[in-house]
């Protein structure tokens, strides 16, 4: 598929980066300027605070050779202006964000990303190339640049790699079709499964969700046409609508769709229950 | 004479253009009504003359243990406002009690005698009547159902009420009682 294909583009690219500084396995604690770092496999690989100092323009990029794995509460920090935007890892296998993880960047990881703990916050996206994508109860928020600096940014990306900026940010010219959801169902009480369509030149799109048509105040980025749902508010109808996206920018929703219902009233004697 | 008989010829000729685009005009009006009454508002009454039910209907959600909420009282039926409307694509549901706190009969008492076939409608607040055909009865265990509730392009409307034996220590009945309708024209 074309996104898949950008997804392994884009980390074929970062992946080709030679790293400027090999740091050691465990992020916490330090402070970071621009540049390529490779990171080794841990248990953990962030516990507490790692600062990127910069600013607009900085540019920083993870190789993590093996898994990234972060502690409940720990942060990725941003000053000087760093944009998230401009913040990339690369994980060669799965990353794991556990609870209340608040974490910055776009992570493309070879196999897959979960977040399990719940309560993690991402300001980024995530692209998994061969495996899933699993939320709970997490808030991501998407990470567009600033006008003033994303086309820099961009330029120093593919300039260096000696590739196309459109692996990272295609345009959103062809994304005309809002997606429909074709088909939805309640996996259990806090859980939904969704599949949508048509492909319209991606298959990355935003999904927007909440407990009423008026109020979809959730929203993560999903590569593919299908997604399982966790997390949510146990036992409360799930209203959801799907745009399609790029990096840059999310076309238009679709309608929104009650995904399932309540559960079947109790009718008997009356108001007893 | 000639120059009358062309006069009157043109005269009819006039009168008939006048007289066509004024039914035309007519036409569209009748049209627009037609289309403004198609967009059902909030139903207001339920109404199954074979059941002699006519019903006000409440509007209700989803109580805080994730079910439908039911009428405040065993003589309305409720309406998931969450929902479509009926009329509209996707399923509209209805929930009525079936019994009352000392075992009097509720609205829905004998919805289990609907056959496929039977018609029934809703009224809404505008005045306007959307007819319905009953297709089919299911019973359900307790809990989600979700194609009961189906956002799908079928316009239906399903009605919903307990059945089965009443299980003292769950404050319930054992199954539920849906009745599945498709809009009529």
């Amino acid at each position: 598929m074309t996104g898949q294909t950008d997804a392994t583009t884009a980390v074929t690219n970062i992946g080709l980066r030679a790293p400027n500084e090999a740091l050691t396995a465990q992020l916490g604690g330090k402070t970071l300027t621009q540049g390529v770092y490779e990171v080794p496999a841990a248990a953990t690989n962030l516990t507490g605070d790692l600062t990127l100092s910069g600013d607009a323009d900085s540019v920083f990029i993870f190789h993590m050779t093996s898994s990234l794995i972060t502690d409940g509460g720990s942060r990725v920090v941003l000053t000087g202006g760093v944009q998230a935007c401009n913040v990339f890892w690369k994980v060669d296998s799965s990353a794991t964000f556990n609870d209340n993880t608040s974490f910055v960047g776009t992570v493309l990881a070879a196999t897959s990303i979960s977040f399990p703990g719940g309560g993690a916050t991402l300001n980024g996206r995530t692209v998994a190339q061969t495996g899933g994508i699993t939320f709970n109860n997490t808030t991501v928020n998407n990470s567009s640049c600033a006008t003033s600096s994303s086309s820099s940014s961009s330029s120093s990306i593919s300039s260096s790699s000696g590739g196309s900026s459109s692996a990272l940010c295609p345009s959103l010219s062809n994304l005309l079709v809002s997606p429909t959801i074709i088909s939805s169902r309640r996996v259990d009480s806090d859980s939904i499964y969704l599949t949508w369509g048509p492909y319209s030149g991606t298959d990355k799109f935003t999904i927007r969700y909440g407990t009423s048509r008026d109020n979809l105040a959730y929203n993560y980025d999903f590569s593919g046409f299908s997604a399982t749902i966790d997390g949510l508010p146990a036992n409360q109808p799930i209203w959801v609508q799907i745009a399609a996206r790029n990096d840059c920018a999310v076309g238009t929703y679709g309608a929104a769709s009650l995904v399932g219902g309540p559960m079947l009233p109790n009718t008997g004697r009356g108001l007893s229950q | 004479m000639k120059l009358i008989a062309s006069l009157l010829i043109a005269l009819i000729l006039i009168l008939t253009f006048v007289g066509f685009n004024i039914a035309q005009q007519e036409a569209k009006k009748q049209n627009a009504k037609t289309e403004v009454s198609k967009v059902p508002g909030n139903p207001t009454r339920l109404v199954i003359p074979s059941l002699n039910i006519d019903a006000h209907v409440q509007h209700v959600g989803v109580d805080a243990r994730g079910e439908m909420e039911v009428p405040s009282n065993i003589t309305d039926v409720g309406w998931f406002k969450i929902g479509s409307l009926p009329g509209m694509k996707g399923s509209a549901v209805i929930a009525g009690h079936f019994d009352g706190i000392n075992k009097e009969n509720g609205v829905f008492v004998h919805l289990n005698r609907l056959k496929k076939g039977d018609k029934l409608y809703t009224i809404d607040e505008a005045g306007s009547l959307t007819h319905f055909m009953v297709q089919e009865t299911r019973m359900y265990d307790p809990g989600y159902a979700d194609e009961v509730f189906a956002q799908n392009d079928t316009s239906r409307l399903n009605l919903v009420t307990c059945d089965g034996v009443w299980e003292e220590g769950k404050k319930s009945y054992n199954k539920r009682l849906v009745v599945f309708t498709t809009k009529i024209e």
